[in-house]
C-alpha cells in the first residue's frame, strides 16, 4: 500500500508538472502543448481521486499498519468519522486541499477560453507544489514500532476534540476556499503574462467571489465549532490560526471590490494585480504560520513541527519573489486609467474601502506575525518595550503557564490588542457602507443622496435609541449599533431598488447587510456579555444568577467515558431546561477538555463552561497515606503500615491497617481488618469487615485500601457527621446577540453565493454584438447548474 | 462574417419561432427593394445576395424539422471544430489604453499550426518523457530519504544486541573450559558491560529493572574466576562494584555493604587502581545514609592517581562536582 499510494502521488505530481509545462509552451506558439496540458490536468484529477479513494479505503478497511490510519482511527470509530479522519491530520489536509484544487482545474479548462494555457499553467504548478508537500508528508507511510513495520490490532483513535459534526464539514469547506483562492492568483499572473490587463479580472471575478464565500463560511463554521463544542469561551479569540485565515478573507474582500471598479471603469489595474497576488501569498503564509511550528507557544491550537518548515519557507520565498518579478516585468506596460475625482462616487468610496480593509489586514497580520518578527535578533526587546505599555503581551506563557518565558524577547499579542485596534477601523467601513451603495460610479447628485438617506437615518436613530434603552452606554458601541442600522437601511434600500432588475443583482448588498448584522452581534456579545461568573452548585441545590436558576442534578459518566454535569436551568421560574456540559481527559493532548453547554434564546445565549466536579465528601472517612496523620472528629489516626499475614490459609486473606489512634490524650494501637474470601458464592459476602472498637465507645473500620499507592480509607462508625454533597464548579455568562453573529455571516455568505451565480452567468460567452442578459426568475438557477 | 444561419439572422441558437419571424421581418425591411432604389449597382447586387442568403436561412429555421436537422449538423461541426483561439500574448500596451476596436480574444490564423504538426507531436512526446522521468526520480529520492531509511537502518542489530550475542558465545566458552579464569573474567565483564550500559543510559527504565539480575550473574562469574585465580584483587574489585550496583538498583542494603567490604579490601591491596577507587566512591553514595565525604575522598584519590586527562579522572571530577552541587 505504501508503494502503491506513493506511486499514485508521484503520478499526480508528474501529471501536474506535465500540465504546467504543456500549457506553459502554448503562449510560445506550440498548439500541441494545449493537448498535453489538458491530458495532464485530467490525469492529475484521476491520480488525486485514486489517492483519496485509497486513503479512504485504508481507513474504512482499518489498515492500522499504515501510520496515518493508526494515529487517527480506531475500531470503535463510526464509519462517517473514518471518512472524515482522512483530513484529521496534517498529511491528509494536503490531500483534501489538492483534491479541491484539481477539481477546480477541470472547471477552469472549460471557462478560461484565451486564458486557458496561462491560468492553468500557473494553477497546475500550485497543485504540483501541494502534491509534492503531500509526497513529503506521505500519508501512506507504514506504521513502525521500534523501527520495524508492524500491524497493530487497533489504532489510537480520533482526537476526541475532533470527534463531532463540525469536523466533518469545517475542514473540507476551508480547503475549498484555500484551493479556489489560487484561481485569482493564477488569473492575475495570466493577465500579466498575456498582457490582457482587463480580461483576467473579468474572468477571475466569479472564482474570487466563490473562494471568498467559502472562506467566510469556513470561518463561520470554525467559530461555531469553537463556541459550541470546544469551550474556548467565544466564537472568535483572535487566535493566530483564526487571524491567519481572516487576513486573506479581508484582502479577498478588497480584491473583489477592486475588480468591480476595474470592470466598470478600467481603474485600479495594478492594485488588483497586487491584491490578487497578495491574497494567495497570505493564504500560503497562513499555512506556513500554522504548520511550521513557529507559533506553537502562542495559540490554543496545537501545532506540530512537521519537517516541512524549510521547504515551506523556500516555496513561500519563491512565490513572493516570482510574483514580484512578474509584476515588475510588465509593470511599465500596464495602462493607467484615472478614477473619478469626485468624492461622492463609487470609485472614491471603493478606494477608501480598499485602503481601510488593507489597514485592518495589516494590523491583524502584523499582530499575528509578531512572534516571528520579534524573534529576529535585536528586534524583540525594543518592540516589547514600545508595545508593552499599550497592550497586553504574551511572552509564551499565556497558553501554557508552565512554560518558560522567551528570553530572546519573542512575544505575541493576546486578544486585547486586536479588540483595541480593530473596532475603530471597522467603524470606518460601516460609515463607507452607509453612503457607498447609493452612489453612482462616476458622480452622484447630493440632493438625491440625501433624499435616499431619510429612511435609513430614521432607522439608525430608532435602533440607537433602542440600544440606549437596553442599556448600551459606551460611545463606540452605540456608534456601532446606530451606524450599522444606518448601513443596513441603505443596503436594504438598494436591494429593493435592484430587485426590479432581478434577484441576481442583490448579492453584494445582501453581503453588506450580513456584515453589519454580524458587527452588531459582535458588539453586543463582546461588550454586553455578562462577566464570566464562577459558581459552585452543590448537588440538589439551586443557585440564581443573571435571572436564571441553576440546579445541579448530579454527575454521571457517559458511554464515551466523559464526565457529564447535569444541570437544569430555568429562567425566572419558567420552563426547565437541561444543560449538560462535559468534562473529560484527553489522552492525546494530555489535558482536561471542557465541552460547554449553550442555551440559545432568540436574543441571548446562556453559556455554561464546566470547570470542575467535586465528588461528595464524607467527613466520617479519612484517606491516609503511609506515615500520615489525619483526624476524624475527636480521633487522630496515624497509618503505620499494612498488616498482611506471612502465610495465609487458602481461600481467605486478612488485610489490616496498623493505626496509631490518639483520643483524649491517650495513644493506642489498633488494626481494623478486611477479610477477603475467595470462594464465596455471593460476591457481596466476599469482603468482610472486621471493625475495631475505639476508645470512647465508637468503632473504626477499614473502608478501602490501595496497596499500590499505600493508602487506606478509615471510617469511624457512630459519629454520624453530615456528608458534604457533590458540587459542580461552572463558569456562567450570558452573551446577548450571538444569534446576530451567525445570522450576519450566513447572510454574508448567501450574498456571496448569489454574486457567484451572477458573475458566472455574466462570464458566459455571448454571440458577438449581443448584450449579456441576466435571467430574473429562479429558472436562472437551473440554467446555472447546467451551464458550462 | 456570419458562419451559420443563426448568426446571419442575428438570433440566438435557442431562439423561438416568434424571434426568428421578427428577425426575418427586420431583414426584409432593411433589404426592401424601395430602400435600395437609387443605390450603386454593386451595392444592389451585394444586397440581393445578402437577401437570398437570409431567405435561405429563414427557409431552414422556420421549418422545425429542417431546423432540427440543421442544428444536428451544427452541433457536429462544433464538436469537431477547435475554437482556434490565438493563444499568443497580446501586443504590448505601452502604458496606453487599448484602441477602441482592439480584439482581446483573437482567433488563430488558419494555417499556423498545420505544416509542422508531426514535429510538434515529437516535441510533445519528448516533453512528456522529460517530465515524467525526473518526477519519478525525484520522488524516489524523496521517499528514500524521508521514509524508507528508518526501517532499513534499524534492521541492523544495535550495539546492545551485539553484546547479547557475545554474552551467549562467552557463556558457551565458559562451559567448554570451566577452569580457565580468563574466560570467566571475560564472560563476567560482558555481563557487567551489558547491564552497566543500560544503567548509564536509562537508570530509571524498566529495561534496567529487568536486567538487574545480570549483576548477580556477573558476581557469580567473577567469584568463579577468583576461585580459579586467588589473589587477583582486580576481580575482587569488580565483585564489589557489581554488588554495590545491584544493591543500589534493588534497594538491598546487604549487597551494598558486602560490595563495600570487597572494594575496601581490593583498594587496600591495589592503592593505585583508579577504577576500583571510582567504584568505591559509588558504593559510599549507595549506603544508607550516603557517606558523601568518604565518596568524595575516594574520587579525589582517583584524580590524584591521575593522569588528569584520563577517563577515570574526568569521571571522578564530574562525580565530585555533581555531589558538590547536590
Amino acid at each position: 500500500m505504501y508503494l502503491f499510494g506513493t506511486l499514485l502521488i508521484v503520478a499526480g505530481v508528474a501529471a501536474a508538472i506535465l500540465a504546467t509545462i504543456g500549457y506553459g509552451l502554448v503562449p510560445f506558439g506550440n498548439q500541441q502543448g494545449l493537448l498535453y496540458g489538458r491530458i495532464g490536468t485530467r490525469a492529475a484529477l484521476v491520480a488525486v481521486l485514486l489517492v483519496v479513494g485509497l486513503l479512504n479505503y485504508l481507513f474504512v478497511a482499518q489498515r492500522y499498519d499504515i501510520d496515518y490510519v493508526y494515529n487517527y482511527s480506531s475500531i470503535e470509530l463510526e464509519p462517517h468519522f473514518r471518512v472524515a479522519a482522512v483530513w484529521a491530520g496534517q498529511p491528509g489536509s494536503f490531500v483534501i486541499w489538492a483534491l479541491w484544487g484539481v477539481i477546480a482545474a477541470q472547471f477552469l479548462i472549460g471557462r478560461t477560453r484565451h486564458h486557458e494555457p496561462y491560468v492553468l499553467s500557473v494553477f497546475m504548478f500550485i497543485q504540483a507544489a501541494l502534491l509534492i508537500f503531500m509526497l513529503i508528508r506521505n500519508p501512506f507511510v507504514p506504521h513502525l514500532e521500534n523501527g520495524m513495520p508492524s500491524f497493530p490490532p487497533d489504532g489510537r483513535g480520533l482526537n476526541p476534540t475532533l470527534h463531532n459534526i463540525w469536523m466533518l464539514i469545517h475542514p473540507p469547506i476551508l480547503f475549498i476556499g484555500f484551493a479556489l483562492m489560487a484561481a485569482p492568483f493564477a488569473f492575475a499572473i495570466a493577465g500579466i503574462w498575456r498582457r490582457d490587463y482587463d480580461g483576467w479580472a473579468r474572468d477571475a471575478l466569479p472564482w474570487t467571489v466563490a473562494a471568498w464565500a467559502f472562506l467566510g463560511l469556513a470561518l463561520l463554521l470554525g467559530g461555531y465549532w469553537a463556541y459550541e463544542t470546544l469551550g474556548w469561551g467565544g466564537y472568535w479569540a483572535w487566535d493566530p490560526v483564526e487571524n491567519s485565515a481572516l487576513v486573506p478573507w479581508l484582502t479577498a474582500t478588497a480584491l473583489i471590490h477592486g475588480m468591480l471598479v476595474q470592470r466598470v471603469g478600467g481603474g485600479l489595474r495594478r492594485t488588483n494585480l497586487v491584491l490578487a497576488a497578495l491574497t494567495y501569498l497570505l493564504i500560503f503564509y497562513a499555512t506556513f504560520l500554522t504548520r511550521s511550528g513557529v507559533l506553537s507557544s502562542f495559540s490554543v491550537h496545537s501545532f506540530v513541527e512537521e519537517g516541512l518548515k524549510s521547504i515551506m519557507i523556500g516555496y513561500l520565498a519563491f512565490l513572493i519573489i516570482s510574483s514580484v518579478a512578474v509584476l515588475a516585468w510588465r509593470w511599465r506596460d500596464i495602462p493607467n486609467r484615472a478614477l473619478s475625482e469626485k468624492l461622492l462616487s463609487r470609485d472614491s468610496f471603493f478606494v477608501l474601502m480598499i485602503v481601510a480593509i488593507l489597514v485592518i489586514s495589516a494590523v491583524v497580520s502584523l499582530g499575528t506575525s509578531m512572534p516571528v518578527i520579534s524573534a529576529l535578533p535585536g528586534v524583540g526587546h525594543s518592540l516589547q518595550g514600545m508595545l508593552g505599555s499599550a497592550f497586553e503581551l504574551d511572552d509564551g506563557t499565556t497558553y501554557d503557564p508552565n512554560a518558560q518565558p522567551f528570553a530572546d524577547g519573542r512575544f505575541g499579542f493576546v486578544g486585547s490588542f486586536y479588540s483595541t485596534a480593530v473596532p475603530p477601523l471597522g467603524l470606518i467601513l460601516v460609515i463607507l457602507l452607509i453612503i457607498g451603495p447609493l452612489l453612482g460610479w462616476r458622480d452622484s447628485n447630493p440632493r438625491h443622496l440625501l433624499r435616499a438617506l431619510r429612511w435609513p437615518a430614521l432607522a439608525a436613530v430608532v435602533v440607537a435609541s433602542i440600544g440606549v434603552m437596553l442599556g448600551a452606554r459606551e460611545p463606540l458601541a452605540l456608534a456601532y449599533v446606530g451606524l450599522c442600522a444606518f448601513a443596513a437601511g441603505t443596503n436594504l434600500l438598494m436591494i429593493i431598488r435592484t430587485l426590479r432588475s432581478g434577484w441576481l443583482r442583490i448579492g453584494g448588498y445582501l453581503a453588506h447587510i450580513g456584515l453589519v448584522v454580524f458587527m452588531v452581534g459582535g458588539v453586543a456579545s463582546t461588550w454586553y456579555a455578562t462577566s464570566e461568573e464562577r459558581i459552585l452548585i452543590p448537588e440538589g441545590e439551586t443557585i440564581s444568577l443573571y435571572g436564571y436558576d441553576f440546579t445541579f442534578n448530579g454527575w454521571r459518566m457517559t458511554a464515551e467515558g466523559r464526565g457529564l454535569l447535569d444541570i437544569s436551568v430555568s429562567q425566572n421560574g419558567g420552563a426547565e431546561h437541561r444543560m449538560q456540559p462535559q468534562l473529560y481527559f484527553n489522552d492525546r493532548m494530555g489535558a482536561t477538555m471542557a465541552t460547554p453547554a449553550v442555551k440559545s434564546d432568540l436574543w441571548q445565549d446562556l453559556y455554561i463552561s464546566p470547570q470542575e466536579y467535586q465528588p461528595p465528601f464524607d467527613r466520617n472517612l479519612a484517606d491516609i497515606g503511609i506515615g500520615q496523620t489525619k483526624s476524624i472528629g475527636p480521633y487522630t489516626f496515624t497509618f503505620i503500615g499494612f498488616e498482611v499475614p506471612e502465610s495465609h490459609e487458602v481461600g481467605s486473606a486478612d488485610v489490616g491497617a496498623q493505626l496509631k489512634v490518639e483520643y483524649d490524650g491517650q495513644v493506642t494501637e489498633l488494626t481494623p481488618k478486611i477479610t477477603l474470601l475467595a470462594n464465596e458464592a455471593d460476591p457481596t459476602q466476599a469482603i468482610r469487615d472486621n471493625p475495631v472498637a475505639l476508645p470512647g465507645g465508637l468503632s473504626a473500620s477499614l473502608a478501602a485500601f490501595d496497596p499500590l499507592q499505600r493508602r487506606v480509607i478509615i471510617r469511624v462508625d457512630g459519629l454520624n457527621f453530615p456528608v458534604d454533597p457533590a458540587r459542580a464548579v461552572v463558569v456562567v455568562s450570558t452573551k446577548p446577540g450571538v444569534v446576530l453573529v451567525w445570522l450576519g455571516v450566513i447572510l454574508n455568505v448567501i450574498g456571496g453565493f448569489i454574486a457567484v451565480v451572477r458573475r458566472t452567468l455574466e462570464g458566459r460567452p455571448v454571440p458577438a454584438g449581443e448584450r449579456q442578459r441576466l435571467p430574473r426568475g429562479l429558472g436562472a438557477l437551473a440554467r446555472f447548474v447546467g451551464n458550462r | 462574417m456570419a458562419t451559420n444561419h443563426y448568426d446571419l439572422l442575428r438570433v440566438p441558437r435557442d431562439a423561438d419561432q416568434a424571434t426568428i419571424e421578427a428577425a426575418w421581418q427586420l431583414a426584409l425591411e432593411q433589404y426592401a427593394p424601395e430602400r435600395l432604389a437609387g443605390m450603386a449597382d454593386e451595392l444592389r447586387v451585394l444586397a440581393a445576395e445578402r437577401r437570398d442568403a437570409l431567405a435561405a436561412a429563414y427557409a431552414v429555421l422556420r421549418d422545425p424539422a429542417a431546423r432540427q436537422r440543421y442544428d444536428a449538423t451544427l452541433a457536429a461541426d462544433d464538436l469537431t471544430a477547435e475554437p482556434g483561439y490565438d493563444y499568443r500574448p497580446l501586443p504590448p500596451a505601452g502604458r496606453s489604453e487599448r484602441a477602441r476596436g482592439f480584439v482581446d480574444q483573437p482567433l488563430a490564423p488558419p494555417a499556423a499550426a498545420s505544416p509542422t504538426r508531426a514535429s510538434f507531436t515529437l516535441v510533445g512526446a519528448i516533453i512528456a518523457i522529460c517530465i515524467l522521468l525526473p518526477a519519478l526520480l525525484f520522488s524516489a529520492v524523496i521517499t528514500n530519504v524521508s521514509t524508507l531509511q528508518p526501517p532499513a537502518a534499524t534492521a541492523t542489530p544495535s550495539a546492545l544486541d551485539q553484546l547479547e550475542t557475545l554474552i551467549t558465545q562467552a557463556r558457551a566458552a565458559t562451559q567448554q573450559e570451566p577452569d580457565n579464569a580468563q574466560i570467566w573474567v571475560d564472560y563476567a565483564n560482558l555481563l557487567y558491560d551489558s547491564v552497566q550500559v543500560v544503567r548509564e543510559q536509562q537508570p530509571d527504565s524498566v529495561l534496567y529493572q529487568q536486567r538487574l539480575p545480570r549483576w548477580l550473574e556477573a558476581i557469580a562469574a567473577y567469584r568463579r574466576a577468583l576461585e580459579l585465580a586467588p589473589g587477583e584483587e582486580r576481580i575482587r574489585a569488580e565483585i564489589g562494584a557489581s554488588a554495590c550496583y545491584y544493591g543500589d538498583g534493588a534497594a538491598d542494603r546487604r549487597y551494598v555493604e558486602e560490595g563495600l567490604a570487597e572494594l575496601q579490601r581490593a583498594t587496600a591491596a591495589l592503592p593505585d587502581d583508579p577504577r576500583a577507587w571510582l567504584n568505591l566512591g559509588f558504593c559510599y553514595t549507595a549506603t544508607q545514609p550516603p557517606q558523601r565525604d568518604a565518596a568524595i575522598a575516594a574520587w579525589q584519590r582517583v584524580v590524584a592517581i591521575g593522569p588528569p586527562d584520563s577517563v577515570y579522572a574526568i569521571e571522578a571530577q564530574r562525580l565530585i562536582d555533581a555531589q558538590g552541587d547536590s
